[in-house]
């Protein structure tokens, strides 16, 4: 009885340093540097301070809890605690006077007319990519971007890589880092992430129209078992062409067996509406275009699916009719032929074809569309709708891409790192000569504006709030986590009017222009004024924490968490010289109004 | 909340026949030329009032007001089906008599019109109020409403060059309901949030509570001074509509055009004669907005799902709907804005004839699809007139049924928009704008 209550106490004491961890451990950091210390960085405090908070969230101290548990009594660790945080006070108070604001500007001074955009670099290609591109540059006459700085790169990676943007300290020390091959290994740690594959699932499943309710009405758990089924082929990196044929030659349960739910996400469950969405989604082909002929041909492969449903509600099951088997010669869409047996099943035939090395339009299709993705200018535009009269910007660029991804046997994470180790991608978005055509032929990395689950999670990201999301038809109801990120949504039929309005797709037709990128006024509006984006910038917990710094520190400490690099000096200036209101001497309104000015600022609505 | 269509096989069929019947004599020549060729667009700009109204109020009563105690009482069908309100009163109007509730609307009976014969035999809520909505009745594609119809053919795609939205919400939206359908965010209408009442009325987005002018002002310019980026971008031109974007986004927070959301620039005469409460305040700004060019406003007036408490909800909000309304018409009237503004009153259906004295309700009424009524007003359409009748008790259409696609179609016309038009699918598919299966009786053309 005696161990168990010492336990407690233990317990009790335990839970109470980590609530008071934090200004003993700001205490230390910041004896550290009111010491005289070696640091040369203005606000070495401040960011010791803010890791220190960081800290104190993750990892218990445990020397500090069993030091307070064995001395001293409960009551003796509040009065500890107490006195802690008065010295704080003081401490900080010493930091303050320490380094001053007018330090702090006067350090950024010698570095005012350097870009925070750009790095001097000459174009020195990496890999085919680079010298094709830069050829096709140097034909017409064009010059190729500078090389983009380690703010933009760390920024740009985390966006394209997981949708989300780096947290400060993340931003900061990629940005401080002074090894060499930083940029790689920024790009394999991203690639490693469950926030690649959660973010790449949610591209998937946007063409692949994962969608729970009408007009695609795959029924929730379906939507969910589709979308699990994506997550875990990229989670164990099989190659796109494994998981395309599993797709295409899967039958089953649609709760069970996920992929089974391409042949139910369409609005016609028969050959033709099958065939239509094969060729959206894994040729770049409209079907609609293609003759008669083709038209029958391509359904023919996929004219034995049928469905059936059973007991359970909601369920229904994709098979091959075993009454439908009979031989027949099987045309692609290249004209080549295959003779099928009774026996045989059309759909591995024809998936077989198209995954093969060579097919002309799948390694195309895929690699043209993971490049937009990327790097934000299709080499084919549409880019499901390739092989029309629109003929690539470069004909030799598409084929070394397709080519490198069969070479990669079809393995994204390495297709996405040759592109983001690519001269071309880590060019910076500022054009260095006629700017329509430095984008058009892949001159300058491809502004555009944040996705609405992008801007949504780096919005809740930098102030520490969160959205709730949920489904209320049908019933029983979705409910998403409380911390679940927009990028995690599964299933289509979850919404938000924020992410309406900015344009998230409707996965109703699985076509990529469902996405709207272009800006409109009442999402400036929404951003500018709404009550929803103001009160995050007020009272949002993480950006309340960087106010209560105070000064320049809070000023570059907003600048990291939300655009993501150090400000300039001009910048500097522009805040130290700001008055929101005549009358008015409260310095909280600077900082929100930094804040609000930052996230309004195109720098942080566009990807760059 | 039963779901499903009400639906009396035998009588239903043979009132529609007869309505069929009653429908070509009531129609006039020219209009049944119209619907004889429907696929001809050029016989629905022969009507009088095409063309002539340029926005629409709509005032959705949302939970399905009863037809009874409103522009369709029935005195003489006995306490069970009529109730304690039993004594409708006459109107300026030969003939016509309203609720006793709505003693100024039965004043101004010479502008409006009423329509008893709406019927479209659907009782759920959402169902109901998209085919009310949009005219249509549920398929394959989810249909624009009317307001957002409007915001494509008469808003920016159409000519309209004002800085408010072209299709506004006051103040909340409806719920489980999609404006927009497949035309997108970019008609989705613009809802104000906040209460008219409140000064500063909290548009949302366009009057933040609490950052004042000089604040918003003065923030506008350190965004200018920190947007370091987009003036890396200057030259290229890559960031040219969303600086469009901002600048609109500003003239609505700092111009004039958002000082119309304000209802204490009104003479206090004027604020009362609206009854200075919640709905009220509400129709005044509405008239604001469509004197500033809005041409689609829709106010959203919510608790009218009376299946308990009826008629003391009855008592309570009729007299502040009868008063806010009618000075709305006489406010639009004064400014000679009548004319060319449509007021549409309705809900998603009405309320079941016979009264409900069981528990839980005790003299409450459910939904009823089968019969009930709507008001239109101003825009073109003549005033102090009935479409349609219903039978002794309300419970069905004997003459002159109007569908969701009639009454739909009828404002359409007088807003210059033909009926007959399509719109484009994302998909592709061009569909027509209303469905023929919810046309019932042909455009309102007797008041037309």
């Amino acid at each position: 009885m005696m161990r168990i209550k010492a336990f407690l106490a233990m317990g009790v004491a335990f839970v109470l340093a980590q609530i008071f961890a934090f200004p003993a451990l700001a205490k230390e950091g910041a004896g550290a540097s009111s010491d005289g210390g070696a640091r040369t960085s203005a606000v070495s405090a401040s960011t010791d301070r803010a890791k220190a908070s960081d800290n104190a969230k993750t990892a218990p101290k445990k020397e500090l809890s069993s030091k307070n548990s064995s001395e001293k009594t409960l009551k003796e660790n509040k009065a500890h605690k107490k006195k802690d945080k008065r010295n704080l006070t003081r401490s900080v108070k010493n930091i303050k006077a320490a380094l001053s604001d007018a330090d702090i500007i006067e350090a950024s001074k010698p570095f005012k007319d350097i870009s925070p955009f750009e790095a001097d670099s000459d174009f020195k290609p990496v890999c085919l990519i680079d010298e094709i591109v830069f050829a096709h540059l140097k034909e017409r006459g064009l010059t190729p971007a500078k090389l983009c700085s380690d703010a933009v790169f760390v920024r740009r990676a985390f966006l394209d890589l997981t949708g989300k943007i780096p947290s400060p300290s993340k931003a900061k020390s990629f940005i401080d880092d002074k090894s060499p091959d930083k940029r790689e290994k920024l790009v394999n740690e991203l690639l490693g992430s469950s926030e690649f594959c959660s973010y790449f699932s949610m591209l998937f499943c946007d063409f692949l129209r994962v969608k729970a309710e009408f007009p695609i009405n795959l029924w929730p758990n379906a939507a969910q078992a589709y979308h699990r089924f994506i997550y875990k082929s990229l989670e164990d990196n099989i190659g796109y062409d494994e998981m395309t044929k599993r797709i295409l030659t899967s039958e089953g349960s649609n709760f069970r067996i996920g992929e089974v739910n391409f042949f139910r996400a369409m609005q016609g469950k028969n050959a033709e509406g099958i065939a239509s969405c094969v060729a959206l989604s894994f040729m770049g082909i409209r079907y609609e275009g293609l003759s008669e002929t083709k038209k029958n041909e391509l359904a023919a492969f996929f004219s034995r699916v049928s469905y059936k449903s059973t007991k359970e509600w909601k369920e229904e099951i994709v098979f091959d009719d075993p009454s439908k088997r009979k031989p027949f010669l099987g045309v692609f869409p290249d004209g080549t032929t295959v003779a099928l047996s009774a026996e045989d099943n059309p759909r591995k035939a024809f998936s077989d074809w198209l995954c093969k090395r060579g097919n002309p339009y799948f390694a195309r299709a895929a690699a043209n569309r993971i490049w937009n993705w990327l790097f934000g200018v299709p080499v084919v535009s549409p880019v499901d709708d390739m092989f029309a009269s629109n003929p690539p910007v470069s004909q030799k660029l598409l084929d070394e891409l397709a080519s490198e991804l069969e070479k990669s046997d079809f393995n994204l994470r390495a297709f996405c790192k040759t592109i983001l180790m690519s001269r071309t991608y880590q060019q910076s978005s500022i054009p260095t000569c006629d700017p329509e055509k430095a984008r058009e032929n892949f001159g300058v990395y491809g502004v555009r504006q944040l996705g609405a689950e992008q801007l949504i999670d780096a919005v809740c990201s930098v102030s520490g709030t969160s959205e709730s999301y949920g489904s209320t038809t049908p019933e029983p109801y979705t409910t998403m986590p409380d911390d679940a990120s927009a990028v995690s949504i599964p299933d289509g039929s979850i919404t938000s009017s924020f992410l309406e309005l900015f344009g998230k797709p409707p996965r109703d037709t699985g076509l990529d222009a469902e996405r709207v990128v272009s800006p409109s006024t009442s999402q400036r509006l929404h951003m500018i004024n709404s009550t929803h984006v103001r009160k995050k910038i007020e009272s949002g917990p993480a950006l309340r924490q960087i106010y209560r710094l105070g000064g320049q520190k809070a000023f570059e400490r907003l600048s990291l968490a939300i655009l993501s690099r150090y400000p300039t000096y001009d910048e500097r200036l522009a805040f130290r010289d700001y008055v929101p209101m005549k009358d008015n001497k409260n310095s909280w309104l600077k900082l929100v109004d930094s804040a609000w000015a930052m996230l309004n600022s195109e720098e942080f609505l566009n990807r760059h | 909340m039963s779901d499903g269509k009400h639906d009396k096989f035998g009588r239903r069929k043979f009132l529609e026949e007869l309505a069929a019947f009653g429908s070509l004599l009531t129609l006039s020549p020219r209009a049944f030329a119209a619907n004889a060729t429907a696929d001809n667009s050029a016989p629905d700009k022969k009507l009088a009032s095409f063309g002539k109204a340029k926005s629409v109020i709509q005032i959705w009563f949302w939970g399905g007001p009863s037809q009874l105690e409103t522009w369709d009482p029935k005195p003489e069908a006995g306490y069970d089906f009529c109730g304690p309100l039993n004594a409708p009163i006459a109107t300026n109007v030969d003939g016509l008599k309203i609720c006793q509730l709505m003693p100024e609307l039965a004043k101004c009976a010479d502008k409006y019109a009423v329509i008893r014969g709406y019927t479209h035999g659907d009782n759920a809520h959402e169902t109901a109020s998209y085919l009310v909505q949009t005219g249509r009745a549920p398929g394959r594609y989810v249909y624009p409403c009317a307001g957002a119809v409007v915001s494509k053919f008469r808003g920016y795609d159409g000519g309209y060059k004002g800085v408010l939205p072209p299709y506004i919400v006051l103040t909340r939206p409806q719920g489980r309901f999609s404006e927009a359908g497949f035309l997108g965010t970019k008609h989705k209408p613009f809802a104000t949030g906040g209460s008219p009442s409140k000064i500063p009325f909290e548009v949302e987005g366009i009057v933040a509570a609490g950052i004042t002018r000089e604040r918003q002002n003065s923030r506008k310019h350190l965004l200018e001074k920190m947007n370091t980026f987009k003036r890396a971008l200057a030259k290229s031109g890559y960031l040219e509509k969303s600086d469009a974007a901002v600048e609109e986004a500003y003239n609505l927070i700092l111009g004039d055009a958002g000082k119309v959301f304000d209802v204490s620039s009104e003479p206090e005469k004027l604020r009362s004669s609206y009854g200075n409460n919640e709905f009220g305040n509400t129709c005044l700004i509405a008239r604001k907005l469509v004197e500033a060019g809005v041409p689609y406003v829709t106010i959203n007036y919510g608790g009218w799902d009376t299946h308990k408490m009826h008629f003391q909800e009855m008592q309570r909000k009729l007299p502040q709907t009868d008063k806010a309304i009618s000075a709305l018409i006489a406010d639009l009237s004064s400014r000679g804005l009548l004319e060319s503004t449509i007021i549409w009153w309705s809900g998603e259906f009405g309320r079941t004839p016979r009264i409900d004295w069981n528990p839980p309700y005790i003299g409450g009424r459910g939904h009823w699809g089968a019969a009930f009524s709507s008001m239109l007003c101003g825009g073109g359409f003549k005033g102090g007139t009935v479409v349609g009748a219903t039978d002794e008790r309300g419970e069905y259409v004997v003459s002159r049924p109007v569908g969701p696609g009639d009454m739909i179609g009828s404002i359409y016309a007088n807003l210059g928009i033909d009926p007959e038009s399509t719109l484009t699918t994302p998909q592709g598919d061009v569909v027509p704008l209303l469905d023929k299966s919810e046309r019932k009786g042909g455009l309102l053309t007797e008041i037309m």
